[in-house]
Order: C-alpha cells, then sequence, then structure tokens
C-alpha cells in the first residue's frame, strides 16, 4: 500500500489514507456478522409479514342475531363471546355495558338489552359450560 | 387408534363419569351438541387451541411441556387488541426512550444488538392461565393451563437502556408500549408500567431473541419486555416505546384491569368482594404433571416415572412432592437441571403401582421462600393466579 502510494506521485497523502479507511470499513460492513462472535448463527429476519388463517366462526340463530352481528364482531371475533362459561342474564348485561363504557363500543342502549336477550337466548340452547 | 381418537374416547369416560378426579388441561366436551374450540395453525405455530383468533389468542398443547423450554412454534399467544402489527419492517422500527430521561433515545435493531445482551431462563405465564377452572366460573379469556410458556430470553438489560437515556431526578414509573391499538377510538391503547425501581433491577430486559431464535410475530417481535417473576402482562410486545414518568402511570390497563384483592393468595368471596385491590404482580408457586397422561393405563408392578414441572415467582423451587392417598402423606420427588431460580424446574418420581383402580395423584411444589401450593383453589373475580394442588387420575391394571 505504501509503496502504491509513492508511487502515485502526487496523490494526497491523506486522501489516500482515508479511501483506505473507507474501503477497509465497506468490506466490514459487508462481513461484520460473521466476526461479531456474540452473534451466533441467528438467522437473520429483516421483517416479519403474517397472513391470518380465518376460522369461520358460527353464529347461531336467535332472537335479535342480526343487532349482535352488527354490535359484537367489529372489535374481536365472536369466538371470544360463544366461549364463555354460562352465566346469568344480570352478568351479560355487565358485560355488554363493559364494551360500551370501557371501549366505547357504538351501542345504543335499546339495542343493549336486545343483544343480552341474544347472548342469554343462545346460551340457552347450547346447554351448560 | 390415533392420539385424538384416544382424547376423544378420554374425554368421552371423564364425561361419562368413569374419571371424575380429572382435572387440568383437557378436552371439556360436555356431550351436548356443544362444538369444541377448533385447534388451528396459525404462521409459524403447530396446531394450537383457539380462545380468540381475532385477534390471535392460542393456547399450547400439553404435550409441550414435556420439555424444559417451550419451543417458539407452540409457545402460547396472547394479544388484547385487534390492531396487533402483522407486519414489521425492521429497516423503519425504533425503540424510542423519552419521557424523564436526559437524553431521549431513538435506538435501531442493529443499535440494540450493539449493546452487551444477556440470556435469562424466565417462565412466561398469562395472569389468567387456568381461568376456564374457576367455580364460580369468571368471564375473560377462557383457558386451560396452556397459557405458559418457559423460554431462554435474550437482550439488553432494561437497566442499561434506562441509563443510557440517563433517568432524571423523581422518576416513578415506566411505562412500556408496544405496536398494538384498539380497533376503535375508545378502545384503551395496550400499555403497562413498572416502578422505576423495578425497571433498574438487574433481571428485567427487552428481548430481541427467545431460544436462540427472532422472537415469532406471534410473541413479540422484534422486540420484547421480559419481566422474569411477574406475570406475562408486563410482557409488552411488539415493543416501541418506553417512557419515563414523574408520577403514577394510570392508564386503564393498570389502573382498572388486572387487578387483584390485595391479600397474600389474591383471594376474595364471590358474594364480597375485595375493596383492597392492587395490580398484578409475582407469579405464585405452581407443579404440574406432564407425565403419564391423564386417564393412562399403568400395570401394577411395574415401575414408571412420573414427571412434570414446577416454577415460582423468583425464590426458586425447594421441593416437590407427591401424594398417593389423597394428600394424607407425601413422597419427595428428584428436581431436575436447574435453569436459574425463574425456569420451569423438572421434577421426577419413579412409582410402582400395586393395587388395581384408579388412582388420583397430587403433586405440589414449595419454593425457597417457603410458600407452597393448598387443595382449596383461591377465586377471585379476574380469574388470576390459580394455583390449586393440581392432580391426576390414572387407571392400574
Ligand atoms: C369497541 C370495541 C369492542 C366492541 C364493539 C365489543 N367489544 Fe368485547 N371486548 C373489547 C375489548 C378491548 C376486550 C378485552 C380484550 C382482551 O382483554 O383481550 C373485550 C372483551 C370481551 C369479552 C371477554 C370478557 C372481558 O370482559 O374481557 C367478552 C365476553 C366480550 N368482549 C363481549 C362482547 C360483546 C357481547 C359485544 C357486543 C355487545 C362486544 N364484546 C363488543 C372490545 C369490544
Amino acid at each position: 500500500m505504501k509503496e502504491r502510494m509513492r508511487n502515485a506521485g502526487g496523490f494526497p497523502l491523506v486522501a489516500t489514507g482515508a479511501l483506505g479507511i473507507l474501503s477497509a470499513w465497506v468490506s466490514y460492513l459487508g462481513v461484520r456478522d460473521y466476526w461479531d462472535s456474540s452473534t451466533p448463527n441467528v438467522p437473520e429476519i429483516v421483517a416479519t409479514n403474517v397472513l391470518l388463517p380465518y376460522e369461520e366462526v358460527h353464529i347461531p340463530d336467535g332472537p335479535n342475531r342480526v343487532v349482535f352481528q352488527t354490535s359484537c364482531v367489529i372489535c374481536h371475533s365472536p369466538r371470544l363471546i360463544f366461549g364463555q362459561p354460562t352465566i346469568s342474564e344480570a352478568k351479560w348485561l355487565e358485560v355488554v355495558n363493559k364494551m360500551v363504557a370501557t371501549y366505547g363500543a357504538p351501542i345504543e342502549p335499546e339495542d343493549e338489552r336486545k343483544i343480552v336477550a341474544y347472548l342469554v337466548s343462545v346460551q340457552a340452547d347450547r346447554g351448560d359450560r | 387408534m390415533n392420539r385424538r381418537d384416544w382424547i376423544r374416547a378420554t374425554a368421552a369416560a371423564a364425561a361419562a363419569g368413569f374419571a371424575p378426579g380429572f382435572v387440568g388441561c383437557g378436552v371439556r366436551e360436555s356431550g351436548s351438541g356443544v362444538d369444541p374450540e377448533p385447534t388451528v395453525r396459525f404462521p409459524g405455530k403447530v396446531e394450537m387451541r383457539v380462545i380468540n383468533d381475532r385477534p390471535p389468542c392460542l393456547e399450547t398443547p400439553w404435550r409441550f411441556y414435556r420439555e424444559d423450554f417451550t419451543p417458539n412454534h407452540a409457545f402460547y399467544v396472547r394479544w388484547h387488541l385487534q390492531a396487533f402489527p402483522t407486519s414489521i419492517d425492521l429497516a423503519s422500527w425504533r425503540l424510542r426512550i423519552g419521557g424523564n430521561v436526559e437524553r431521549p433515545l431513538e435506538l435501531s435493531i442493529d443499535d440494540l444488538k450493539k449493546m452487551d445482551r444477556t440470556t435469562i431462563a424466565a417462565v412466561n405465564q398469562c395472569s389468567g392461565n387456568s381461568r376456564s377452572l374457576f367455580q364460580p366460573r369468571v368471564t375473560g379469556a377462557q383457558w386451560r393451563n396452556g397459557a405458559m410458556g418457559n423460554a431462554k430470553w435474550t437482550g439488553v438489560r432494561l437497566r442499561d437502556l434506562l441509563k443510557r437515556a440517563g433517568l432524571k431526578a423523581g422518576a416513578v414509573d415506566v411505562v412500556f408500549d408496544g405496536l398494538d391499538e384498539g380497533p376503535l377510538p375508545g378502545v384503551p391503547d395496550f400499555l403497562k408500567s413498572l416502578k422505576a425501581d423495578h425497571a433498574l433491577e438487574a433481571e428485567p430486559l427487552v428481548a430481541f431473541e427467545m431460544n436462540g431464535e427472532p422472537l415469532p410475530a406471534l410473541n413479540g417481535f422484534p422486540a420484547r419486555l421480559v419481566v422474569p417473576g411477574w406475570y406475562a402482562t408486563y410482557w409488552v410486545k411488539a415493543l416501541t416505546k418506553i417512557e419515563v414518568w414523574d408520577k403514577s402511570y394510570d392508564g386503564y390497563w393498570m389502573a382498572k384491569a388486572y387487578k387483584i384483592p390485595a391479600n397474600p393468595r389474591a383471594n376474595e368471596s364471590p358474594d364480597r368482594l375485595d375493596a383492597k385491590i392492587e395490580p398484578i404482580n409475582r407469579l405464585n408457586v405452581r407443579s404440574f404433571f406432564t407425565s403419564p397422561d391423564r386417564g393412562s393405563i399403568v400395570v401394577s408392578g411395574t415401575p414408571i416415572t412420573l414427571s412434570g414441572i414446577a416454577f415460582d415467582g423468583g425464590s426458586g423451587i425447594k421441593r416437590v412432592e407427591v401424594s398417593f392417598d389423597d394428600g394424607r402423606t407425601w413422597r419427595e420427588t428428584m428436581l431436575g437441571e436447574d435453569h436459574g431460580r425463574f425456569s420451569f424446574r423438572r421434577w421426577k418420581l419413579e412409582w410402582t403401582p400395586t393395587e388395581a383402580g384408579e388412582r388420583k395423584l397430587l403433586v405440589r411444589a414449595t419454593n425457597r421462600s417457603d410458600e407452597t401450593q393448598t387443595a382449596d383453589p383461591i377465586w377471585n373475580r379476574g380469574g388470576f393466579m390459580r394455583n390449586v394442588i393440581e392432580s391426576l387420575a390414572v387407571v392400574v391394571v
């Protein structure tokens, strides 16, 4: 390297040095993953993009089913709802109230009662669990 | 008969009253025409029981607890908010550290990986693990026992990050936010906080690897908070912001949700809820059977090895015992390799069954602070922290 620098005659020493450092840096960038012993053979992932499967949830027939369908499937899957244990009408009213008061579910007060009637009816049909 | 038929047959037998002692994880088919919950394969995961598919909440199949470390592809999944990140580009992902600090930081994943890293084995257990076994029943995600897992977490100590940003005097809480968001504006964003003193302890990490691999997308890629010994609600996934507060943080998911009765067992009566409540915090002691399977047929006079796991909130497991006489006497088991005080600890016991018939075995663990498990289950309104003595029914022939 020094030889070539001299031979280059007139080529400013500083610029050559800078070039050398730059090219060393560039090649380091290319191999640093292999140099860095603290990085074992971990596959390098630069992005993720997962496509979620969708398992159709059966929405059983019952009074006010349409009201339920338009009110209770926006924020989460109805599976979370049908997976709940058997609870009283008062408890269901509490749940629906929580969705409105705590999570801001856009549901009219008169629809709350209709949804509770639906949930109680569907629950009675399926038996205890 | 394949495994699934077998499980079905066992479940049917249990439902028919053949084995009334069956508890714990298992198929809850009542035979009354109820569709059982489906099991579905999500990206990067084995077929898992779906508690909720939007956002995903998936339960680890029980057989995976036969390994000390729960494989990433079987590790349970629990998201709260539907707008959860399915697509993350590391080129633009940043971890921002701000609030009451000297030097707000904005770190890329490479910046994180250049810092000193550490690895810790720790159990990640959902606060509501086993909620479906509460009596009376409690609403919420209806987990059986599969909302837990043990992994080796690798990342940067939270305190190193906080020191790099320089905490100003008067720091009270440190608040964590992930990329998940509420589906509608009224849904409070999922933020959690730790007391500043806790955040500065040695254990909490910002982890980017789980069992030596990048975090799976469903478990919080590219980085998540790891709070060894504490319930998983604090282990914020797809972490993107850390904010230091000079007063108490009072967001919904800290102030209103994940509250337990403020007494040593987090126990209260359904008829009279405790007035004094506090945020859920450390794991209590638990132990489980992982082998043989529930309902197994074992042969009198032939020795078999019983085994399982035990864990607690970080004192470490001192002793695991099994009872063959409904808790009157207990036999101490052999403890397996110690992966650290926050990890699953394997236990094993050789047993030669003698009398034919159905036998119910019990298991209980005791930690190094002499906390143990009892036969009477706790109850609380959130369905949190179940840690009753577990049982296993087998049939001796
Ligand atoms: C504005 C959004 C939104 C709407 C609309 C909504 N929910 Fe929810 N719901 C939530 C959130 C957020 C949770 C908590 C999720 C979690 O913790 O994983 C939840 C949880 C639940 C749970 C689990 C128990 C609990 O209290 O956490 C039930 C049951 C439930 N919702 C029922 C319903 C019913 C019935 C409706 C229709 C009346 C409904 N939801 C509509 C946001 C909503």
